[in-house]
């Protein structure tokens, strides 16, 4: 068996054919269990006999605060990567990665605090999940921020990647927030050591959901990760055909 | 059961939002992008 050479996709110049083919698979992925997450949650999966229609929010409210928390994670993978490696596309990938992560955690905020009012009764509480929740908005906007207020490219790739993985110590806070602390907000509904408490119906929406938000994030992230490679490799020869105009051959 | 629909809507509405909001700003930025290496090299080569 021939192991995969990943230094051979290192260069921007042989990634970036490979992250259109990547985009473009993962969008139409998403599209496709988005409409069949949907399809469950809103017409196969039952009213809940406590929370009524609204328990309807977690179908996008769990994938999106998951994402949120996973896509920092990445991120800060990809600062470590970008630091030990000198390497200029893992900075890319960070930086790529940031606007998907910063909407995640804003719709989870968002849809969670449309789902706290009629089943806690508050749109918001000051509890250890939320404001971690919160925290890691800040993180994003403050990766976003950074990254614009460095005009040298390197410099930024370097101050990004030490936040990133600074900020990723939120991320445990934020999962284990519910154990550690008496929060509002609920404990983990689904783990990797127990069964779920949820209904099969409801589960199978969430996870459908939930593989739609990251097929949705690898497509966002691919798209903007090859605008950034045009702007940072302006000078390169490999891109002529993609500011000629004739670009789509190299997709 | 009125009330229930105003915070589902309000919850997938803003998704639909984000997303499309995403999707113009990345065909946007591409679109800059492009026009940014193109003076690049515009400038370079009147150099």
């Amino acid at each position: 068996m021939t192991a995969i050479n990943w230094f051979h996709f290192a260069s921007p110049a042989r990634f970036y054919p490979l992250a259109g083919h990547i985009g473009r698979a993962c969008g139409l992925l998403s599209l496709a269990l988005a409409v069949a997450g949907l399809w469950v949650g809103f017409i196969v999966a039952p009213t809940d006999y406590q929370q009524g229609e609204v328990y309807r929010i977690i179908f996008i409210h769990v994938p999106a605060a998951w994402m949120a928390m996973f896509t920092y994670v990445v991120i800060a993978f990809w600062g470590v990567l970008s630091l030990s490696l000198n390497a200029r596309l893992p900075a890319m990938m960070g930086h790529a990665l940031a606007p998907t992560g910063a909407m995640f955690a804003f719709v989870a905020l968002w849809t969670g605090a449309f789902w706290g009012r009629p089943t806690w009764g508050t749109y918001w509480v000051w509890d250890a999940r939320l404001t971690s929740t919160l925290i890691l908005f800040f993180l994003y906007l403050g990766l976003i921020a950074l990254r614009s207020s460095i005009d040298d490219p390197r410099r930024a790739d370097r101050a990004c990647a030490l936040l990133a993985i600074v900020g990723v110590i939120n991320v445990p806070i934020i999962y284990f927030s519910v154990n550690w602390w008496n929060t509002l907000h609920q404990g983990a509904t689904i783990s990797m050591v127990a069964a779920p408490k949820m209904a099969q119906t409801m589960l199978t929406s969430m996870l459908l959901m939930t593989f739609s938000a990251w097929a949705y994030t690898i497509w966002a992230a691919m798209s903007r990760v090859r605008s950034i490679i045009i702007e940072r490799e302006a000078q390169a020869d490999w891109l002529d055909a993609e500011l000629n105009g004739d670009g789509k051959r190299r997709r | 059961m009125n009330q229930h629909m105003f915070f589902i809507v309000m919850s997938y509405g803003m998704l639909a939002i984000c997303i499309v909001a995403e999707i113009l700003t990345l065909r946007a930025s591409r679109r800059a992008a492009l026009a940014r290496a193109r003076a690049v090299r515009q400038s370079e080569e009147s150099q």
